[in-house]
C-alpha cells in the first residue's frame, strides 16, 4: 500500500468519525422537538461517509494521484501561528496594532530571499500604508467601531 | 418592458460611480494571480451592509462579472489563470504572449468579454421573470426540494468527487442549524459562546474561501514570482475590435455554450470555457493552430466565461439556486440585506432586480472600455508578491468580518471555519458546497418545518412531499445530478487511471 492509499483511507475513517460526532449531537438532546430535520442531515452524511470508506477500503480499490495532498506544513504553519495568535492578543492590544503586527509578520516572513534591514523597512513602510487605508476605509468611511486595546 | 423603465436609476449619481469603481477594482482584483472571483465579491459583502440594496447588489455583480474577465490577464501574461473560469483563455492567450501578441490578446480577451456578458445578461433578462412565473407554484414541499437541489448539484457537479461534494454540501446544511431552534426557541448546538448567535453567512463566507486561499498563496510565496511575463507590444484598439467583432462564429459558440452552462445550476464558468474552446477548435477549419496562439481560442473561451456570469444569475434570481460559487456568494449578499429571491423579489422589490440587471447589463460595456484601457498597465497589478496580498487579504478578511455585526465571535468562526476548510480542502472536499449548505440550510429546514405541519393536518407527509408533478421533477433531477456525476467520476477515475498507467510504462 503506497502513500496515497493510507492518506486516501485516513481521510476516509476521520470522514466517518466527523459525521459519527455530528450524528451523536443530533441525537443527544432529551427533547427531539426542532432535531428532527438536524437529525436527516446527519443520517445522510454518515451514510454517504460509510460508503466512502467502502470503497476505498475495497479490496483492489485503486487511488489516482491528486485525490488528497498532503499537507505542507512547513509553509503554512507560521501563519497558521500568526493568524490564531492575531485572536489571541487583539482584544488586549487592539485590532489595529495586533493587525499591523500580523500584516507585517506575514509579509516579512513569506518575503523571497535573505533577511535585510532594507526590506524590513520597505515591509514595514507598506505595512504603515495599508494600515492607514484600512483605517480611512473603516473607522472614517464605514464608521466601524473596532476594538481598542492598550495600545490603539 | 419594466427594465426600461427602471434603466435611469443606473445612472443615478451613486450607482454609476460603484459601477465604474467596481469594474476598474474588479479588473485589477481578477488580474492579481491568487484571488478569485468567489473570494473577492466575498470580501466585499460586509461593504455592502453600509449601501442600500440596489448599490450593494450592483457592486457585488460588477466585480463578478469584471473578476471573470481581469483573471484573463495573469493567464496570458504569466500562464497563471486568475479564476478556474480562465483555464481555457490559457491554452492560447499565452502562446499568443510568447509570440509578441500579448497586448492583442489582452485586447481580444475583453472585447469578447463584454460582447459574451451582454448576451449572457439578455439570457438573464429574458428568462428570469418567465422561471419567476414559475416559481409561483411553489409551495413549501417545493420549495424543500428546490434547496435540497441546489445543495446536491453544486455537491456533485462543481466537486472533483460526488461522494465528498454531497458530504459538503450536508456538512454546510448541518452547521447552518447551528444557533436556534426554530421550534422550541432555545439554543441548538451550542458548544461554545461564541456559537451562541449560530453560524451566519458573512464569516463562513468570507472565513470558507478567504482563508484557505491566504494559505495557498503563503504555500509558494517563498519562491518568488513564478511564471514567464512577456513583454507588452504597442497595437491600435481601433484593429483589435474590427478583427474580433468579425470572428462571429467564434463570438457564437462561446456566448451560446457559455449561456446554456450557466443555467444549469453548479457548472461554472471553467467548464462553459473549456467546452466552447473544444467545440470551437472542433468546427475550426485550422484546428492544429489552436493551442499555439490562435485568437480564436482567447475569443471563445472569454466570451463563454462571460456569457456564463449572466446566465448563472437566471436560477438563483428565480428559485433561490446559484449556477455557480460566486453566485451562491452573491445569493448570501441578497439575503442578508433582507431579499429572498424568486416571485416576492419580482413583486414587491422590483426595482431592486430590474436596476440590477439594468446596471450589469452597462457594466458590460464599461468592462470593455476599462480593460481595453487597463491592458497596458496590467504588467504591474501582476507583478503584486503573493506576501503582501496574502496578508492584506488576511486582514482584510478580519476587518470586513467584524465590521458586520461588531462580533468578535463572527471574527473566531471566520478564522476556525477556514482554517478546517483549507485542511478539508486537502483531503479533496471543497468550499462552494458547504458555502451552499450554509446559505440553503435554513431555507430547507423552514419549508421542511411548514410543509410537516401542513402535511400532518392534510395528506400525511409521504404525499405531501413525495407525489406533485413539480415535487417529482425535482426530485428526479436530483436524482439525475447524483447518478449522472458518479457515472462521470468513474470515468475520469479509469481515465486518469490509463493516462497514470501510460506514463508508467512509459517510464519503464
Amino acid at each position: 500500500m503506497n502513500s496515497s492509499h493510507l492518506r486516501h483511507r485516513i481521510t476516509a475513517v476521520a470522514t466517518v468519525v466527523v459525521c459519527g460526532l455530528v450524528v451523536w449531537a443530533s441525537f443527544a438532546p432529551d427533547t427531539p422537538t426542532g432535531y428532527e430535520f438536524p437529525q436527516v442531515v446527519s443520517l445522510s452524511m454518515l451514510g454517504i461517509a460509510v460508503f466512502l470508506m467502502l470503497l476505498a477500503f475495497k479490496p483492489g480499490a485503486r487511488v489516482t494521484g491528486g485525490e488528497e495532498e498532503p499537507v505542507p506544513w512547513g509553509a503554512v504553519w507560521p501563519l497558521l501561528a500568526i493568524l490564531f495568535g492575531f485572536l489571541l492578543v487583539s482584544e488586549t492590544l487592539g485590532y489595529f496594532v495586533s493587525s499591523a503586527i500580523a500584516f507585517f509578520l506575514i509579509a516579512s516572513i513569506y518575503s523571497p530571499g535573505r533577511f535585510s534591514w532594507a526590506r524590513v523597512i520597505r515591509v514595514g513602510a507598506i505595512t504603515l500604508a495599508f494600515m492607514a487605508a484600512l483605517y480611512l476605509i473603516f473607522v472614517v468611511v464605514l464608521n466601524v467601531q473596532v476594538p481598542e486595546g492598550v495600545l490603539f | 418592458m419594466e427594465l426600461f423603465e427602471y434603466l435611469p436609476q443606473v445612472f443615478s449619481g451613486w450607482n454609476i460611480a460603484i459601477l465604474i469603481l467596481g469594474t476598474i477594482f474588479g479588473i485589477i482584483l481578477g488580474a492579481t494571480p491568487g484571488l478569485s472571483p468567489t473570494m473577492a465579491v466575498a470580501l466585499l459583502i460586509p461593504f455592502t451592509f453600509q449601501m442600500d440594496a440596489t448599490s450593494g447588489l450592483i457592486m457585488l455583480g460588477v466585480v463578478y462579472t469584471a473578476t471573470v474577465a481581469g483573471g484573463a490577464v495573469s493567464a496570458i501574461l504569466v500562464n497563471i489563470p486568475g479564476a478556474p473560469a480562465n483555464i481555457a483563455t490559457m491554452l492560447d492567450g499565452h502562446p499568443m504572449a510568447r509570440n509578441g501578441r500579448a497586448t492583442e490578446a489582452l485586447h481580444y480577451c475583453f472585447i469578447s468579454s463584454g460582447v459574451g456578458g451582454i448576451i449572457g445578461v439578455l439570457v438573464l433578462i429574458l428568462f428570469t421573470p418567465m422561471l419567476v412565473n414559475f416559481a409561483l407554484q411553489f409551495g413549501p414541499a417545493e420549495l424543500f426540494w428546490t434547496a435540497i437541489l441546489g445543495v446536491t448539484v453544486i455537491g456533485s457537479l462543481g466537486s472533483s468527487s460526488v461522494l465528498k461534494g454531497l458530504l459538503a454540501g450536508a456538512f454546510g446544511i448541518w452547521i447552518s442549524l447551528v444557533g436556534m431552534n426554530p421550534v422550541s426557541g432555545t439554543e441548538r448546538f451550542v458548544f461554545s459562546e461564541h456559537l451562541q448567535g449560530g453560524i451566519t453567512i458573512i464569516p463562513a463566507l468570507i472565513g470558507l474561501f478567504a482563508i484557505p486561499q491566504i494559505l495557498q498563496m503563503v504555500e509558494t510565496a517563498k519562491r518568488g514570482r513564478q511564471g514567464t511575463e512577456f513583454a507588452m507590444e504597442q497595437r491600435p484598439i481601433i484593429h483589435s475590435l474590427i478583427y474580433n467583432l468579425k470572428r462571429v462564429r467564434s463570438l457564437t459558440i462561446g456566448s451560446t455554450i457559455g449561456s446554456l452552462v450557466g443555467l444549469i445550476p453548479g457548472a461554472g464558468g471553467q467548464i462553459a470555457g473549456l467546452i466552447a474552446y473544444d467545440q470551437n477548435k472542433k468546427f475550426s477549419r485550422n484546428p492544429e493552430k489552436f493551442g499555439k496562439g490562435e485568437p480564436d481560442g482567447v475569443i471563445t473561451s472569454e466570451s463563454a466565461n462571460n456569457s456564463m456570469v449572466g446566465s448563472s444569475l437566471v436560477p438563483m434570481l428565480s428559485l433561490g439556486v446559484p449556477g455557480s460559487p460566486t453566485a451562491a456568494v452573491l445569493l448570501g449578499g441578497l439575503l442578508i440585506q433582507g431579499l429572498f429571491p424568486g416571485p416576492d423579489l419580482f413583486r414587491d422589490h422590483a426595482d431592486v432586480a430590474w436596476t440590477f440587471m439594468g446596471a450589469l447589463l452597462v457594466s458590460q460595456v464599461l468592462l470593455v472600455a476599462g480593460g481595453l484601457y487597463l491592458a497596458s498597465f496590467s504588467k504591474y497589478v501582476i507583478r503584486i508578491p503573493k506576501q503582501y496580498m496574502a496578508a492584506a487579504v488576511a486582514v482584510l478578511a478580519v476587518f470586513g468580518t467584524y465590521s458586520v455585526q461588531n462580533s468578535f465571535s463572527d471574527v473566531i468562526i471566520m478564522v476556525s471555519l477556514g482554517t478546517m476548510m483549507y485542511f478539508a480542502m486537502r483531503w479533496g472536499f471543497s468550499p462552494g458546497p458547504v458555502v451552499l449548505g450554509i446559505i440553503l440550510g435554513p431555507i430547507a429546514e423552514n419549508n421542511f418545518l411548514q410543509g410537516q405541519m401542513i402535511a400532518e393536518a392534510t395528506v400525511g407527509m409521504g404525499t405531501y412531499f413525495f407525489t406533485g408533478t413539480i415535487n417529482i421533477i425535482l426530485i428526479s433531477f436530483c436524482v439525475v445530478s447524483v447518478v449522472y456525476s458518479i457515472v462521470a467520476e468513474f470515468r475520469i477515475r479509469a481515465r486518469r487511471r490509463q493516462d497514470e498507467q501510460t506514463a508508467q510504462g512509459g517510464q519503464a
